[in-house]
């Protein structure tokens, strides 16, 4: 195989309706390492599932070696030597590592029967000739996550596969186990086979690939040598140039006051898949400002999002709410003491797709809907409809909510969390994720007037139109660590924050202090 | 939710089909004469009062079991014990109202209804303390604490509490007077039935209308969101399968009061499957318990009606059963066009 | 009778109950490994007795007797696996739902064929027992392990053959990796409802043998002949880690269990009742230990 070329890729997912891919392309030829890099959505992963064969294109061609092709599943394109690593690996407990990787092509003994030893045996055999070292005895839930990583690409290779592709592999391994792939990475390549990979880190990149294609919002928007292009460009060209919003006039607080909530050196082990961790964080926010906290996913965002929810307990440092403890989750107070939520999963934790509206809408303040026990349900109907009609959402308070457009489900949760009285601490994760133009800059609107009415915010986000929208103060996480904190003036822009973002630079820390932060 | 809804009521149309088409399948495999079984098995059981009569005495145990069938599954918990919870809470009442003199009557049916909802009671707790505290599957723990309790009972009503004077396997008989009475002779129906019919309108009122009923549901509905409104989901394992066990003991209790008056061996035997169907038809609706029961017992008392025409037997109708409950759970019916996945969609 | 003479009927009575646990739990073993919990048994090794014993006395054929009883489980075990796997019901109650027809069909045709719902005694020809004339002779071991049918025998070459099936084929293979990652299996371009599909009916043929094994040597069919052995299958299966040779341990203490609790019930007297209710009983206490063992395990953690 000489070349792979996939041209004007269209994919649409009816079920979230989105266009993952829009006039997608990409170029691969033999004996190079290809990175595919962008956001999150950006739609790498959906191109390069289209090319192992585990989704279809909608429109557009996929040629290999100027001839036509299209599979129907990933044993079509195993067929022609292209297979995938996936980014949650596959192996199988119960088996060994030896039968992992020869698993569905096994050596026969007998012509029928299967070995243990035999399969091992040509799994060892593999492993010697491509240069791996793992035990193909060891039981697979005792391979280290490396090992296991490695169990995958050998299987592709035992099936004598050209073009592999690896989804962020990088993302669960040690300093050591990255060099030890990329070795392995540098060892195929010159064998004459591709490697894909598909990653949002510009470092590495740098580091392992010949060749990078950069994708954003379902399109690729370029294509470079590693070689002639630096860091900064790349992260530029990740992030794009953004639409200029118009700046609003910042909310400065007084110095002096007790600060609605407090990060005092809160550390976090052990989060999601044991990679992504909080180390260190140390911020205040206080009344009538906006906090922007931003991060790529995986860097720390969501652990953040479940320590303010009361879902996770930190494991050093500590949390205050106006200078005392921290309120459980969702304690019966919580309405009252005045904190409202907007979770980042809307459907599961932000709302009840089952229930209606207006079951939607009483089920955080049962208390004030239930008296005595019973329902009122007058006061249920006048409730949400008022929000209904204060927040303009299309529906009625008896519909479901899974009738419901994503972005009004928001709008509901919205008007749940956000409503008169205005809470003291807002927490907002992703408020505007997925809504159209009109509500998101409703939900701007209704955001910055809680500001005004003195409540502190607390805004997560990955998306930097938001927080430069919203923020007064913007703080970058990278890898669970403050990387930067500064104030949201001329200064910043998207390459500035993408760049740090991505470990880019030099930590920077705010030039004047505003309300006793930067601790 | 439109879209579950629709597919839904299709499995629920093509499981009374399917039930209906089995019955008179099998009446065509195993009966003589046909079209004189099917009069029997569809047309007989309306046509006279004592027939009538009897296909409402038996919605009575359906519904009230029914119900609490529906609690447990809102909640996301499955009670299957509701034979040993049934047949428990029977021996309860009638211990009770052979222990107390015969008067008040209404004293002594009171009385002895809480103990059988006591006894059920204790028997779903049981199960729901095993999830909330071990993790252990309630469905597994209910369905095995139920078959021992009907163990136990078959002992008791052989052994130390058979009546010395009957030949049968059978415990005393409640006091005549004691007895719920009777509102349609020469049928078996007594008042039972407004009982019945009061609990299905109260569990509606509870579910739709309480807190108690509204964290329940949302429990059920969304584990993730109910925890996040801070709602103790272990608590709301606990209470269902209690309140599930205790419904189903006084439908025993209403069954000896209201048509057998003492507990033979075995005499509510099938009735927590039965209301199992039932709720499954019902898709857990308090009200919609009446009429899935209704349909249910007309199936039933089609089958008694046959075997007492001709020779065909009545566990025909565990033939429908096993029919209902094979189908009704179904989330997808290949051969009706309305299920294909759509274009682009994962399956 | 001698003290060996006693351990040799009472090891002797062991090994012939534990028979029909060995097929039951062998057939349940493929549906473990595919990642199903069968409560199905019950009623597949119902339907198995009944019809083994019914052909083979209408035919006066045993080995007729004996493919028409795992037949009949089969067909049974592949409208359970269908409904469940292609319909995506609910397992739990479709297994009901095989228990409950078995349990109403059995009822519906004995009163229909025999005109009673009770014990069917039948005319069929008897089981030979291969070794009793010339090993059987042999103190302890000729009555512990040479008396038995051909039943036993074979129940002992299916733990092998169930061994070999599992570890050693393809197909095989392929199942437990359905059970223990589905999506690794369809990553790989295997599908694995199939394997599962596969898996229930295997489990269908095995318990039709468990059937057959109970009512051929009877000559009679009894109603609720499987009398929770089912549920015995599921728990050895559990205790013997899902590795068959240990399965068959735990079938044996089981067995014996019975046993000598027969033996006793006739020394001492205790309700039918107690003894019918101990498989049940043993699994919610194999339930429950299972548990509170996975719990210690997570808090050591």
């Amino acid at each position: 195989m000489k070349s792979i070329v996939l041209e004007n890729i269209d994919k649409f997912f009816p079920s979230s309706g989105t266009w993952a891919n829009r006039k997608a392309s990409l170029r691969l030829s033999a004996g190079e390492i290809h990175a595919v890099i962008g956001e999150n959505g950006a739609g790498k992963t959906t191109l390069m599932r289209i090319l192992a064969g585990l989704e279809t294109l909608d429109s557009g061609s996929l040629r290999i070696d100027s001839l036509p092709v299209s599979f129907r599943s990933p044993a079509d394109a195993m067929k022609l030597g292209i297979g995938m690593v996936h980014q949650h690996f596959l192996t199988i407990p119960g088996f060994s590592a030896g039968e992992n990787i020869v698993f569905g092509e096994e050596p026969r003994v007998c012509g029928f029967f299967v070995g243990r030893k035999s399969s091992e045996e040509a799994a060892a055999a593999a492993m010697r000739r491509f240069g791996f070292s793992i035990d193909p005895v060891k039981a697979a839930e005792l391979l280290t996550v490396g090992e296991r990583q490695q169990v995958e690409i050998l299987k592709l290779l035992y099936r004598d596969c050209e073009v592999l592709i690896l989804d962020e592999p990088t993302s669960v391994l040690t300093e050591q186990e990255i060099q030890s792939l990329f070795s392995i990475l540098r060892r195929l390549k010159a064998e004459g086979r591709t490697i894909v990979i598909i990653t949002h880190k510009v470092k590495e990149v740098k580091e392992i690939a010949d060749v990078v294609s950069v994708m954003r919002e379902g399109a690729t928007v370029g294509s470079f040598k590693t070689s002639e292009v630096s860091e900064f460009a790349l992260s530029a060209s990740m992030m794009g140039k953004a639409v200029f919003r118009g700046h609003r006039p910042r909310a400065l607080s007084l110095p002096g006051i007790e600060p609605v909530l407090k990060f005092e050196a809160l550390s976090l082990r052990s989060g999601h898949r044991g990679a992504a961790r909080l180390e260190n964080i140390s911020l205040s926010v206080g009344a009538g400002e906006i906090c922007g906290i931003c991060a790529i996913s995986g860097n720390g965002l969501s652990e953040l999002e479940d320590l303010l929810a009361g879902m996770l307990k930190p494991s050093s440092g500590a949390l205050r709410f106006l200078g005392g403890t921290y309120p459980r989750l969702r304690s019966a107070p919580w309405k009252s003491r005045g904190i409202g939520y907007v979770p980042s999963d809307r459907m599961k934790r932000g709302s009840c797709a089952g229930k209606t509206v207006a079951e939607n809408f009483i089920a955080l303040d049962r208390a004030t809907f239930f008296p005595k026990g019973i329902l009122d349900a007058e006061a249920a109907k006048t409730a949400s409809a008022d929000a209904i009609r204060e927040f303009s959402i299309k529906a009625n308070p008896g519909n479901y909510v899974d009738e419901l457009s994503g972005g009004n489900v928001q709008k509901m949760i919205l008007a749940r969390e956000l409503s008169d009285p205005p809470p003291r601490l807002c927490i907002l994760c992703e408020p505007t994720w997925g809504l159209d133009a009109a509500s998101t800059e409703f939900a701007y609107d209704r955001i910055l007037s809680l500001r005004e009415k003195g409540s502190a915010i607390v805004l997560l986000s990955s998306d930097l139109d938001e927080i430069m929208t919203l923020a007064d103060r913007i703080v970058v996480l990278h890898k669970g660590a403050v990387k930067g904190v500064m104030a949201n003036d001329q200064d910043v822009t998207r390459e500035k924050l993408g760049a740090l973002m991505l470990g880019l630079g030099a930590t920077q820390t705010l030039t004047r202090s505003i309300g006793g932060s930067n601790d | 939710m439109i879209e579950q809804e629709r597919k839904r009521g299709k499995v629920l149309i093509a499981t009374i089909a399917a039930a209906i088409a089995s019955a008179c399948l099998l009446i065509l495999l195993f009966s003589k004469d046909f079209a004189g079984s099917l009069y029997l098995f569809f047309i007989a059981p309306l046509a006279n009062s004592y027939y009538l009569g009897n296909l409402m005495a038996s919605m009575v145990p359906l519904i009230v079991a029914g119900l609490g069938v529906a609690f447990a599954f809102e909640s996301r918990n499955f009670n299957l014990g509701g034979e040993g919870q049934i047949y428990a809470g029977a021996l309860a009442a009638t211990l009770v109202a052979l222990l107390l003199p015969e008067s008040p009557a209404l004293g002594v049916q009171l009385l002895s209804c809480a103990a059988a909802a006591a006894a059920g009671g204790l028997i779903g707790a049981f199960s729901g303390m095993l999830k909330r505290r071990l993790g252990v599957d309630e469905l597994i723990s209910s369905f095995l604490a139920s078959s021992l309790i009907v163990l136990l009972v078959d002992y008791m009503v052989t052994g130390p509490l058979q009546d010395p004077a009957s030949n049968f396997q059978t415990t005393r008989a409640i006091a005549p007077a004691t007895a719920f009475a009777k509102i349609f002779l020469p049928s078996s129906l007594s008042i039972g039935i407004f009982v019945a019919l009061i609990v299905s309108l109260a569990g509606k009122a509870v579910m739709d209308k309480t807190r108690f009923g509204f964290e329940l549901k949302l429990c059920g509905a969304n584990g993730e969101f109910a925890h996040y409104a801070g709602i103790d989901s272990g608590r709301y394992t606990l209470i269902p399968m209690a309140l599930s066990g205790a419904l189903h003991g006084l439908a025993g209790s209403l069954m000896i009061f209201g048509s057998y008056y003492r507990v033979m061996r075995g005499f509510s035997s099938g009735i927590g499957w039965s209301a199992i169907a039932v709720s499954l038809i019902a898709k857990n609706n308090p009200l919609a318990l009446i009429p899935a029961a209704a349909f249910y017992s007309y199936l039933d008392s089609g089958a008694k009606s046959v075997m007492m025409g001709s020779d065909v037997s009545s566990e025909i109708v565990a033939i429908v059963q096993a029919v209902i409950f094979l189908l009704i759970t179904a989330s997808r019916l290949p051969f009706i066009k309305a299920f294909a996945p759509k274009k682009g969609g994962s399956e | 009778m001698n003290r060996l003479g006693t351990a040799g009927m009472l090891a002797g009575n062991a090994i012939a109950a534990m028979t029909p646990l060995i097929f039951a739990s062998m057939g349940g073993l493929f549906t473990e490994l595919a990642g199903m919990l069968n409560i199905a048994l019950e009623g597949l090794i119902l339907v198995g007795a009944f019809f083994a014993i019914v052909i083979a006395s209408a035919t006066q054929s045993l080995f007729a007797g004996f493919i028409a009883g795992s037949l009949a489980a089969m067909i049974l075990a592949w409208v359970y696996g269908a409904a469940t796997i292609r319909l995506k019901a609910n397992i739990f109650v479709t297994g009901l739902a095989a228990n409950i027809f078995a349990s109403g069909l059995t009822v519906v045709l004995s009163n229909q064929w025999f005109g009673t719902k009770g014990v069917i005694a039948l005319k069929a020809p008897e089981l030979t027992r291969p070794f009793v004339g010339t090993l059987g002779g042999i103190p302890f071991l000729g009555q512990a392990l040479f008396s038995h049918n051909i039943f036993s025998y074979l129940s002992w070459i299916c733990v092998i053959a169930t061994w070999i099936i599992i570890h050693k084929t393809p197909a095989g293979i392929r199942m437990r990796a359905t059970g223990a990652n589905a999506e690794a299996v369809a990553a790989s371009g295997f599908k694995p409802n199939a394997y599962r599909l596969q898996a229930i009916v295997m489990s269908g043929f095995f318990c039709g043998m468990a059937g057959a094994s109970l009512s051929l040597p009877l000559a009679a069919y009894v109603p609720n002949m499987s009398a929770g052995r089912g549920w015995i299958a599921l728990v050895a299966i559990y205790l013997g880690a899902r590795k068959p040779g240990r399965i068959a341990i735990a079938c044996f203490v089981f067995a014996f269990a019975e046993s000598y609790s027969n033996y006793a019930q006739g020394l001492f007297r205790i309700p039918s009742e107690f003894m019918l209710a101990i498989p049940y009983a043993a699994t919610l206490i194999a339930l429950l230990a299972a548990s509170l063992a996975e719990r210690a395990r997570r808090v050591n953690r």
